[in-house]
């Protein structure tokens, strides 16, 4: 199974550390949704997961294989990420950028196969790229950017899929848009899915299991009705909120208390 | 891609016919319709026509070094600005130019006069400061293991300037060389023969080849290196291919003909602008492109002063300068 399987994992700088003790097990086909006051510590745990900082202490598994026995080449076909912001520098057109999602597999010096095509082909009609494949990535939209960046981390067809922030910048519509697109490739394909979010509502709709960070730790995991809780939620980020029922879906529905009428709350 | 293709095929058909023209400028004038003839004269290897000599010894050799020369400058420039992501870089971003020119100004002041591989002393120091400064840079710019773009880019601009000064000190100095130093500062191309061509060549054709298995990694790193790395990229390996590259083809050019901007700087973005972003594509097009401009550049050298000769490096900034502003402002919203 290819599940995600965190052990006691700390993670920061060698001068701080900034997460401790992190347990947590990510499973195919679910949305596992990070969630933490800004500096919890959801970028560093992404930076850790995707390699890019060496974990302090502790260790994960992809599928019952220790991380740290990845060669690079390896690694980068199990697993996708999409960092807070991406730049786009130059302007390459949509079709280019989803084709170097097939660098993980065919390398850097050979041309791509026609598989290689088929794939992106596949991954471009997902994520309804078809009529922008021409258009350079500089003139995107926010939330056509990101599914550029879905589309590359398909072609790239990584098992797993780190994703920081898939929502940040973007407006109402291309949040649910967006969040939409990664729910049904994650149930699909059956794919394990790690995202932080900052919207507490985003993350109660479209969660299947919510991590909640706090105090350099984490502090919650579970379905979203037991870890969205007044308390849990207001330890973690330090304000007062009420907890409704989301009146069509019966989620969880998060309303915070705003720092002034404190005092009003019962 | 069709459309990408036609563009790349029409430079080169361009370029064949710039070269042909350019044959027929000069002092021992020939029309476009004699050239065979002189062509077959040199074939026969018979004695040669006065003209016909000009036109092989000295006029072909200058023109294909000319077009080597203009190529790697904007193949060296295209993967300058992939590789700091930034449209400004040029091949002398990281210090090749001041390098070079601290190189040729210690020879011309202590007066060292010796030749390798058919190389002047001059263009040796220049190949040699050029390359020795890139690697100066690289190791200041290090630090634990890493070395980051910024510092990168900052160590260059200091050790440029530090180096500038040091040659500015250099030639107030000593007043007497200052022309020299000076004249090889402006770039040219005068008198240049087949033995600097084949100086130069395997350098430039290394360098382009190398250059060549870097375009996908390019094109990785437009989405910025964080993302690069989780693609796949392995970064120290890149770096050092792409700054050996880079500086070799810079080096290659400064000791053919000193030090000649503006090529390696608008290249990239007038083929950008023809073909689209993808390094595969923009790059062959950009060295195409360095080739055509600076032939184009050396023919106006040779010609528009009648017996003398301007330095063609303040023909390619004359031309080049407007021609920027201009793309500048008719690039669409976006950079």
């Amino acid at each position: 199974m290819s599940s995600l399987r965190i052990e006691n994992l700390s993670c920061g700088y060698p001068s701080r550390t900034v997460l401790k003790h992190v347990t947590l097990t990510a499973e195919p086909g679910k949305m596992t949704v990070l969630l933490g006051a800004n500096g919890a510590g959801k970028t560093t745990f992404f930076r850790t997961l995707s390699g890019q900082l060496p974990p302090l202490a502790g260790s994960f598994r992809l599928a019952d294989r220790e991380f740290g026995s990845y060669s690079l080449q390896d690694r980068v076909r199990e697993l996708a990420v999409m960092p807070q912001s991406e730049s786009r520098d130059w302007p390459l057109t949509v079709e280019e950028a989803v084709n170097l999602g097939r660098a993980p597999h065919r390398g850097w010096l050979f041309p791509l196969t026609e598989e290689d095509h088929r794939v992106v082909e596949e991954a471009i009609v997902r994520t309804c790229l078809e009529e922008l494949r021409e258009r350079p990535i500089t003139e995107l939209s926010g939330g056509e950017w990101r599914r550029v960046i879905l589309a590359r981390a398909l072609a790239q067809e990584a098992r797993y899929l780190l994703l920081d922030e898939p929502t940040a910048g973007l407006d109402l519509k291309y949040q649910h848009e967006v969040l939409h697109l990664i729910q049904s490739i994650t149930h699909d394909r059956k794919l394990t899915t790690v995202l932080s979010l900052h919207d507490l509502n985003l993350a109660a709709l479209f969660g299947d299991e919510i991590a909640l960070l706090g105090d350099e730790s984490l502090i919650a995991v579970g379905p979203p009705a037991d870890v969205l809780t007044e308390d849990l939620i207001q330890h973690a980020f330090g304000i007062p909120v009420s907890i409704l029922k989301h009146p069509v879906y019966g989620t969880p529905l998060i309303a915070p208390l705003s720092g002034q009428h404190t005092g009003d709350h019962p | 891609m069709k459309r990408r293709l036609s563009i790349i095929v029409m430079l080169v058909v361009l370029l064949l016919v710039a070269v042909a023209v350019s044959m027929t400028f000069g002092s021992a004038s020939v029309s476009l319709s004699g050239l065979p003839r002189v062509w077959r004269e040199i074939l026969d290897g018979e004695s040669l026509s006065t003209e016909a000599t000009i036109l092989w010894r000295l006029r072909l050799p200058r023109i294909l070094l000319v077009c080597l020369t203009g190529g790697a400058l904007a193949v060296a420039g295209a993967g300058y600005q992939g590789l700091f992501r930034n449209p400004l870089a040029d091949p002398f971003v990281i210090g090749s130019a001041s390098g070079a020119a601290f190189g040729v100004a210690i020879v011309v002041v202590t007066g060292l006069q010796t030749s390798l591989f058919g190389l002047s002393s001059l263009s040796l120091a220049g190949f040699v400061g050029a390359l020795l400064a890139v690697l100066c840079v690289f190791i200041i710019a290090g630090r634990n293991r890493e070395t980051p773009m910024v510092s990168l880019l900052l160590a260059g601009v200091a050790l440029s300037t530090f180096l500038s000064a040091c040659v500015s000190l250099l030639m107030i100095v000593n007043s007497e060389e200052l022309y020299v130093i000076f004249g090889w500062l402006m770039g040219s191309f005068s008198g240049r023969s087949w033995g600097d061509l084949w100086a130069v060549t395997p350098l430039i054709v290394i360098g382009l080849l190398m250059m060549a298995t870097l375009c996908r990694s390019l094109d990785v790193l437009a989405f910025g290196e964080e993302t690069a790395a989780t693609l796949g990229l392995g970064r120290k390996k890149f770096l050092i291919l792409l700054l050996s590259a880079a500086s070799l083809l810079t080096a290659a050019a400064v000791s053919a003909a000193g030090i000649i901007g503006f090529v390696g700087l608008i290249c990239p973005h007038i083929a950008r602008r023809l073909v689209g972003a993808r390094h595969a594509v923009m790059i062959p097009a950009s060295g195409l492109l360095g080739a055509l401009l600076l032939l184009v550049a050396d023919d106006l050298a040779r010609t528009v002063l009648g017996a003398s000769e301007l330095p063609v490096g303040i023909l390619t900034a004359m031309l080049g300068g407007p021609f920027f502003l201009f793309l500048l402002k008719t690039e669409r919203g976006t950079r």
